[in-house]
């Protein structure tokens, strides 16, 4: 099977997209737990 | 509990294998060349909602008796006997590989163990939302909605229309929760819902398994399985696991069509999209995006081999399947409002039973949520669904973060799919486009995205799926992404379903637990005691209707159509049109606004009599974390026979 060619920085930009999403997210989630000062159903 | 809990699995496995009967004899009307997996899901699939169609049809006709419902069931069961043959071969071949994938697994084993730790992960993501379903109906929404009105239908006997927002909604959840409450505990619609969402999964593997080989297709059911919102409504009797089941299941027939040529998928993609608007309305924006696939698809077609007068009548096939279920119950809203979508319709059609207070509420809820309606919050609306999930609905219920995550990881390794994949991927991302640009002119709730939300985590699958396939930095992000959301669910589940627990090892009783988790369950329980059986009592509060022993109005503006408040000058009038309706007590829970005032009016008047008062009744706000606030809540009996003196 011939190797696909994959630029390398490809995943680099994919990791920090992850990164950054995560990390904005993360944040979101604790301070709306906080907020709520629980973690309730609707 | 575990009896309870054994009675609603148990008879979901007989629904089930009726619906699948109902579903194996309308199958065969198409011409359809299916393998033996897409068949059996197929036709499961629609069995559930072909089996509310003489539902509806007993409702209608005042017949809506428990035996009528078992009748129609045990019409499906005795089809599924007569087609055992038949499902027993469609049976063996549900978890058979094709030939390819055998020869995959021979030299790519670690292709499967990804396939299989995703299934198991699936797997037990939905497992841990059961306890939700299968404990007493508690959630707020289905209380003043879904399943007060499934109660009301039962025992009425009939689908009798009532002028109020909550209850008019499209019919098919409806009317499978109706079945659950007369052949089942009251635990069983929320069990049928939560099927659903299993369905949705296995739909979302097994099929696209077929587009995207079977990583992706697993991949795809863990991201669907893993989302916060799933977990409150797998718990519900809500609708939105029906728009995932019935919007992936019409792309998928969609695509099937073009693959294959035959009408017949067509067809099933028009009743699957109408299946989905029968069973809410946000259901109707799969229509337009379907619509413009068909003419995208038709257009990519080589050209001259059906020609225009061919490419019309797919259009015709699909528009005719996709309104067929739903002409039924909009028929009837027509015939009894003028809005054949009651309330939703009435800027455009006017009708009856639409107070100015309602009216005003229509216009107000569709800018509710969200971030407004510029070019670029249509651009950034995933960014800002995920990263601000507060102002599109509830803190409490977080958007997960995989769409974000995955859909733009499709470009790395778009160039080494194979052109089928490619073409399946355009496809799915055209209808998401086309269902999102729908969902964000109307109210942006993100649980209202449902219908693109089993195409949408295939797609997010198929991306995983390539960069785990990447060496290094992409592989790490895409595990971290999947790590991360998996947890997010998980965790999410268990603290949900962690209150389950005493009543499922007998610690607390479904009382006591009724008691802690429903707003004004025990007020509501006085009520019944302390009222005669046949009592007519117009309820100022839409919450926990379900448990309300009694007649009742829900006449809480803006969302009934009974009395229209602000129309009324005193509390004289409004005691003369609650003797035009036959109400006999008034339920008030500490509220301010017109029908209070003349409520306060009647009470200075001498016209109401207090039968009960709670000043620190119990109106939940959480009940995972057991936290309520107090109110007032008072029971007046109305006397019609006092003096006329106006206050």
């Amino acid at each position: 099977m011939q190797t696909p060619q994959r630029p390398a920085w490809a995943g680099w930009v994919f990791l920090l997209w992850t990164a950054v999403v995560l990390a904005v997210y993360a944040a979101q989630l604790l301070d709306n737990a906080a907020q709520l000062g629980i973690r309730p159903s609707p | 509990m575990l009896l309870s809990a054994a009675w609603a699995l148990g008879v979901l496995a007989l629904a089930a294998f009726s619906a699948t009967g109902w579903g194996l004899s309308v199958l065969r009307f198409f011409r359809l060349d299916a393998a033996p997996a897409e068949r059996l899901l197929l036709a499961h699939a629609l069995g559930w909602g072909v089996l509310t169609f003489p539902l509806l049809a007993l409702g209608l006709a005042g017949m809506l008796y428990p035996a009528a419902i078992l009748a129609v069931v045990g019409v499906g069961l005795l089809e599924c006997w007569a087609a055992r043959g038949e499902l027993a071969g469609l049976a063996g071949g549900f978890w058979r590989r094709g030939h390819l994938g055998r020869e995959l697994g021979q030299s790519h084993p670690r292709l499967f163990r990804t396939e299989r730790i995703a299934l198991a992960a699936t797997g037990l993501l939905l497992l841990l939302t059961l306890p939700g379903a299968l404990g007493p109906p508690a959630e707020t929404d289905s209380l003043r909605a879904e399943l007060a009105q499934a109660r009301v239908w039962l025992e009425q006997h009939a689908a009798v229309f009532v002028p109020n927002y909550h209850w008019n909604q499209p019919p098919l959840p409806e009317l499978l929760f109706v079945l659950g409450l007369a052949l089942g505990p009251d635990s069983l619609p929320a069990v049928i819902h939560w099927w659903m969402g299993v369905l949705s999964a296995l739909a979302i593997y097994l099929l696209g398994r077929r587009l995207l080989g079977g990583r992706a297709a697993a991949l795809g059911a863990l991201v669907y399985a893993a989302t916060p919102p799933l977990v409150y409504s797998a718990a519900s009797t809500k609708q939105e696991l029906f728009l995932s089941l019935y919007g992936w299941l019409a792309l998928y027939a969609m695509l099937a069509w073009n693959g294959r040529r035959e009408r017949g998928w067509l067809a099933l993609a028009g009743l699957f999209a109408g299946l989905g608007a029968n069973s809410k309305l946000m259901g109707l924006y799969t229509y337009p995006a379907l619509g413009l696939l068909l003419l995208w698809l038709a257009w990519r077609r080589a050209p001259g081999r059906e020609g225009w007068a061919g490419h019309s009548v797919s259009a015709l096939v699909f528009c005719a399947a996709a309104l067929l279920p739903v002409l039924p119950w909009w028929a009837r809203n027509f015939a009894i409002t003028g809005d054949p979508l009651w309330p939703a319709g009435a800027e455009v059609f006017g009708g009856r039973y639409v107070t100015p207070a309602m009216a005003a509420f229509l216009a107000k809820v569709k800018n509710d949520f969200g971030v407004g309606r510029s070019p670029g919050a249509f651009v950034f609306g995933l960014w800002h669904m995920t990263q601000n999930y507060a102002v599109f609905s509830d803190p409490r219920t977080p958007t997960p973060p995989s769409l974000l995550l995955y859909l733009p990881g499709l470009a790395l390794g778009w160039r080494e799919r194979l052109p089928a994949e490619r073409q399946a991927l355009g496809a799915i991302l055209f209808f998401c486009l086309g269902v999102y640009t729908f969902w964000w002119s109307q109210p942006q709730v993100p649980r209202y995205l449902y219908p693109l939300w089993g195409a949408a985590s295939l797609a997010c699958g198929a991306a995983a799926a390539k960069l785990l396939e990447w060496k290094g930095p992409a592989r790490i992000a895409a595990l971290a992404g999947i790590g991360f959301t998996v947890t997010l669910a998980a965790g999410t589940s268990l603290v949900f379903n962690r209150q389950f627990v005493p009543l499922f090892l007998g610690r607390e009783s479904r009382e006591a637990y009724l008691t802690r988790s429903v707003s004004y369950y025990a007020d509501f329980r006085e009520v019944s005691h302390l009222t005669p059986p046949d009592s007519r009592i117009l309820v100022l509060e839409a919450l926990s209707l379900y448990y309300l022993e009694r007649d009742y109005l829900m006449g809480l503006p803006p969302w009934e159509g009974v009395v229209d408040y602000d129309g009324l000058a005193s509390g004289a009038d409004l005691r003369a049109a609650l003797q035009d309706l036959g109400v006999t007590h008034i339920l008030w829970v500490e509220k301010t606004g017109r029908a209070t005032e003349l409520v306060q009016q009647m009470r200075a008047a001498g016209w109401l009599q207090e039968v009960y008062r709670n000043p620190a009744a119990r109106r939940v706000t959480s009940r995972t974390a057991g936290a309520f606030e107090p109110s007032e809540i008072v029971l007046w009996a109305v006397d019609y026979a006092a003096g006329e003196a106006a206050p």
